[in-house]
């Protein structure tokens, strides 16, 4: 199914993410690597570091790779293009990063149709989420691997085959169970009553 | 909510695997039941929390030089 990596065109390396688990890791990083060469020359307008700029290229390239994922790119462009258009705009967020920018809801759930990514935004209101990690850290390492590996794409199955689970079945029912301890860790959080 | 599977229903919405017409009925009982909206938020700031935290282990693995 999947040509020589080096030479590996746009439909092959989204094949290859698509295909979720150790594939999708494969080809994440050819392709990261392969326009890495954005950050060196990255528009100096913005007077980003080259530090910034990496930061800017990872976020847009991770952007780039939802967007695959979750069907949002379809190959209108190719994906250098498109990748360099997104990590344009993420060099103009790094030119701001010291201003005050409420969490995007939406940002995660690129599976979602634009108006339901509205709503989600409109429901949760102007929340901020700030502390993301030290919610994860208090997890236990099983759960943050497995959610982990859940949100990198990989399929139950594969998580149960890498983590030892019996089934995809109790894998999943794991998931939930991590997912929610780390709900009920966050609330009663002042920051977020209701 | 008593019985109800909130928890797959709430990941069913933001996996986008309803029919249009169950996410408009899923959004409007957002707005009508307040219970269902409070749990409906939490869902959605641990689910969040979890890939923004793999997004940015994701990220620091990519960063490292080669």
């Amino acid at each position: 199914m999947f040509g020589k990596k080096d030479s590996a065109t746009d439909q092959e390396i989204m094949a290859g993410i698509r295909a979720g688990g150790v594939t999708r890791q494969r080809y994440e990083n050819l392709f990261f690597l392969r326009n890495k060469e954005m950050v060196r020359l990255r528009p100096r307008k913005y007077r980003i570091t080259e530090d910034d700029a990496l930061d800017a290229y990872t976020e847009a390239f991770l952007a780039v790779v939802d967007h695959i994922v979750s069907g949002r790119f379809r190959g209108e462009a190719s994906l250098k293009t498109y990748l360099s258009r997104i990590f344009r705009n993420k060099c103009v967020d790094q030119h701001r990063k010291n201003t005050t920018i409420p969490t995007d809801w939406a940002e995660e759930f690129p599976e979602l149709p634009d108006p339901s990514r509205d709503f989600l935004k409109k429901l949760m209101g102007e929340e901020r989420l700030e502390r993301v990690s030290q919610f994860m850290e208090q997890l236990g390492q099983r759960c943050k691997d497995l959610l982990m590996l859940s949100a990198w794409g990989y399929s139950p199955a594969e998580i149960a085959e890498k983590m030892d689970f019996s089934t995809p079945h109790s894998a999943s029912s794991q998931r939930h169970k991590c997912l929610a301890k780390l709900k009920e860790m966050m609330t009663g959080v002042e920051e977020f009553e209701d | 909510m008593a019985g109800e599977d909130i928890f797959t229903l709430i990941e069913t919405y933001l996996n986008n695997r309803m029919s249009e017409e169950e996410m408009q009925a899923f959004e409007r009982r957002c707005e009508t039941d307040p219970a269902f909206a409070c749990e409906v938020k939490a869902h959605t700031r641990a689910e969040y929390a979890a890939r923004s935290y793999a997004r940015s282990q994701r990220s620091a693995e990519l960063k490292k030089p080669v």
